[in-house]
């Protein structure tokens, strides 16, 4: 069954935005293989058949939980220095979705954005359906994050900062449309996520469907290990490190990622790129009693066949970037979701360069040499839980670019913003 | 052991020095040569050049590398450009060699205009224009005509002009510390004080320096100045406006074009056009520098006044005995240096023998041989009438 989704994901390319058509009828296959057995096992245990409200859930008896799904986010610009401020209040997100677990063995989310300055820019976020065949196999099929990036994997609604760090942002993908296999082995030390997907960039590439015909599938995959896990003695609480990693051909075409500032202008140029896209990432989490300390490496490779302004090979254009966040929680229990208060603080990194850098250094998108350039930023932030579903973040954030060789005609001084967001979600 | 070695090491740095001392040789003065039509290649990825033919509207660049006289220039940016003579078919072309590299120039230039010829079918209408601007002490661009070749391929007579920049400024003025502006025409205007706003200057006064100062840093001398045109009183106008535009180099460039029937300049049809400002560094009096000059040779009895009275600044500079009398001195000047030794004549008959074999054989002018030829003989006919028929205007006006 995989194989045959996995082989109609290579073949057909209707474009990068999957009609959520195609997301249903995928999560039903998904389902008619699975939902009857598991129902049958549960079937038994349902004792409680009545319907109730249970802490935001929904429940029809014990078989039966779905859990509706509110965020709003809404920003207010304080401070920004690069310019006058027409509008200080924008949305940050505005969705609406529901998500929920069916015979205690079938999990599915459905979910759509009305508003969103996410990466992501489709209506339709998670669809997808995660069937559980026990703690070692569960399979997801449908529209998802894909398994790369700590960061990229967190909701909006627990991101430490306003905004993810400028690395995630620009060198891991969003959702996509796909399947997956993942579990937990080795006493549940060990977490893996494999999958296959349409394609990974979505977001960032040509909607041109041409460019899309002979891409084929993305494969990504990603392992954690877990060496310690919620414990309560001792002064390590969590510690976990995981590597990932995705492959995935670009079009032919000025498709590189871009990095994004805070205000989402644009800070590396497009680069002509054609052939293998490869993702590396790293990440580890350490969490405390009261600080959490947690960072990840990503490196981002593109080929570029036949791409030189003769027509010969370029050197692989690479992109890397990475983020250490510290969060200390200065009121509030650890760990829980009532009223708390932390600080934080995140610098991160972001750098676009190739293989060659030997020869005079260009920016061109041509470029064999192209001209390093970095973005650098600090974000100091505070964050309120003032109830389970309401939130108030304030961050104020220093940007930089960096032109190591002095090349181009930017600006090199600092940019601050200061924005506070408030956050209701359910 | 070390002898073999010694000599590599001697052939190797003759050689060096051999290579070098041809490339120094060239200068931005052989490339402007206008003893013979140059050749240009340029060097651009196939999807590239198709893309900006298809896309001749936008001002986006493209990797390119770019030949001369032997001389490689690697990754400059080129764009499709022009107003009027923009064309999918033969581009015009800016070639910056800087585009992608602050540090980027060629023989001390940092960018170049190919102008694709398709507003005039004499093609040399600019070139002399500009010669002649030159000849009268106006700063303005060299100019020269080339043989493009794109990827190999044959693709047009073109004429290499020398951008107004801080290159061509520091060449001229000795200092290039000022601001410089791009005059863009948007509607009729006529040298009028547009207001106090200063956001209505910029869409007129593009910046072409200093382009991340502030609004009032850039925009407030430029309003200042307009003020002063219009409201300086009379008795005192020489002296006050003097003190913010060099009024007798202005006077001078209106003489030229004048004299050139100069239907789209500083007293062009339809308002001012065709010029860049620069506001020196070292002194508050600003400068004009001509433009664009494929309108010249309007017509041989173009009227030497046309335009001026339209013209708030000429108008109020010929109410001044002392200017006005300045400007028909330099009228005169301009007759002169056009009839001295036949210069204007022998200008364009050369300039016409020169590039005729090569503007017959461009496949993609948008006129026919005959009117090329046609419209040289027109230029030659001027060239040969003007400086009487400008003379009679100057003792009638004077």
């Amino acid at each position: 069954m995989i194989h045959a989704i996995s082989s109609d994901i290579g073949s057909s390319t209707p474009g990068p935005h999957a009609a959520p058509r195609r997301l249903l009828a995928l999560a039903v296959a998904i389902l008619a293989i699975t939902v009857p057995a598991s129902a049958q096992q549960t079937a038994d245990r349902q004792k409680d058949q009545g319907v109730r409200w249970d802490e935001g859930s929904i429940r029809f008896g014990d078989s039966v939980r779905l859990d509706p799904k509110v965020r709003l986010q809404g920003d207010v610009l304080l401070w920004n220095d690069l310019g006058p401020i027409d509008d200080r209040f924008s949305w940050g997100s505005r969705r609406l979705g529901v998500n929920g677990e069916l015979f205690n063995r079938v999990q599915f989310q459905v979910e759509r954005a009305f508003q969103d300055d996410d990466d992501d820019d489709t209506a339709w976020r998670d669809v997808f359906v995660d069937v559980r065949i026990n703690r070692a196999l569960q399979i997801r099929g449908g529209r998802f994050k894909l398994p790369f990036s700590l960061e990229r994997n967190t909701s909006r609604d627990e991101l430490d900062f306003i905004q993810r760090a400028t690395a995630v942002r620009a060198l891991s993908p969003s959702r996509d449309t796909g399947v997956m296999v993942h579990g937990r082995v080795a006493n549940r030390v060990v977490a893996y996520e494999a999958g296959i997907f349409q394609h990974a960039d979505g977001f960032d590439l040509t909607d041109d469907p041409n460019s899309w015909s002979a891409l084929g599938a993305t494969l990504a995959g990603r392992v954690t290990v877990s060496p310690i896990r919620d414990r309560d003695d001792g002064p390590t609480r969590d510690l976990e490190f995981g590597v990932a990693l995705i492959r995935n051909t670009v079009p032919e075409g000025l498709n590189s990622v871009v990095g994004r500032s805070f205000n989402d202008d644009r800070v590396f140029e497009r680069m002509n790129v054609n052939g293998q896209r490869t993702r590396l990432g790293a990440e580890g989490v350490w969490r405390g009693r009261r600080v959490t300390v947690k960072g990840e490496l990503l490196q981002l490779t593109d080929e570029r066949l036949q791409q030189s302004i003769t027509g010969g090979d370029l050197s692989d254009l690479v992109q890397r970037g990475g983020y250490l966040t510290a969060v200390v929680r200065v009121f509030g229990n650890a760990g829980r979701r009532g009223q708390a208060v932390d600080i934080a603080a995140r610098i991160d990194r972001l750098t676009l360069g190739s293989g060659n850098d030997a020869d005079e250094p260009f920016t061109n998108p041509r470029a064999d040499h192209v001209a390093p350039l970095a973005k650098n930023t600090w974000t100091f932030g505070g964050n309120w839980q003032v109830h389970r579903w309401v939130r108030v973040q304030s961050n104020l954030i220093r940007e930089r670019l960096a032109d190591s060789l002095n090349v181009r005609d930017i600006n090199t001084e600092p940019t601050w913003t200061a924005v506070v967001r408030f956050q209701f979600a359910l | 052991m070390l002898k073999p070695l010694l000599r590599r090491l001697v052939i190797g740095l003759v050689l060096q020095s051999a290579a070098a001392t041809s490339v120094q040789a060239q200068t931005a003065d052989d490339l402007f040569n206008e003893g013979a039509v140059q050749t240009l290649e340029i060097t651009i990825h196939s999807r590239d050049w198709d893309s900006l033919r298809t896309n001749f509207t936008s001002n986006d660049f493209y990797p390119a590398d770019a030949t001369w006289n032997g001389l490689r220039v690697r990754n400059v940016g080129i764009r499709s450009r022009g107003l009027g003579s923009r064309s999918g078919v033969k581009p015009g072309l800016e070639v910056n060699f800087a585009h992608y590299s602050s540090r980027g120039q060629f023989l001390g230039l940092r960018a170049l205009v190919l102008d694709n010829l398709t507003t005039d079918p004499s093609m040399i209408r600019e070139r002399v224009a500009m010669a002649f601007l030159r000849r009268l002490g106006v700063p303005a661009p060299r100019e020269v005509h080339a043989n493009l070749y794109v990827n190999g391929q044959y693709s047009g007579l073109y004429v290499i002009i020398e951008p107004v920049d801080m290159v061509f400024v520091q060449r001229w003025l000795g200092e290039n510390s000022g601001a410089l502006y791009e005059y863009h025409w948007l509607t009729p205007y006529f040298a009028t004080f547009l207001g106090e706003d200063l956001d209505l200057y910029p869409p007129l006064f593009e910046p072409r320096s200093q382009e991340h100062r502030s609004i009032v840093d850039l925009f407030d001398p430029i309003r200042e100045l307009f003020r002063t045109i219009n409201s300086a009183p009379a008795d005192s106008f020489r002296e006050t406006v003097n003190a913010r535009l060099d009024l007798d180099a202005t006077l001078r460039l209106i003489a030229g074009e004048s004299f050139l029937a100069e239907w789209d300049g500083i007293l062009g049809y339809a308002g001012m056009n065709n010029f860049y400002l620069y506001r020196p560094g070292t002194s508050a009096q600003a400068r004009l520098f001509p433009w664009d000059a494929d309108h010249t040779f309007h017509a041989a009895d173009y009227p030497l006044l046309a335009g001026a009275p339209e013209n708030v600044l000429m108008r109020r500079m010929l109410e001044d005995p002392v200017l006005r009398a300045r400007y028909f001195a330099l009228v005169l000047e301009a007759v002169s240096a056009a009839s001295s030794g036949d210069w204007l004549v022998r200008e364009v008959t050369n300039a016409y023998q020169q590039i005729r074999d090569a503007a017959l054989a461009d496949p993609l002018k948008p006129y026919s041989n005959e009117e090329f030829d046609a419209a040289c003989a027109e230029l030659l006919a001027f060239a040969r009438t003007r400086a009487a028929f400008v003379t009679s205007q100057v003792q009638q006006n004077r």
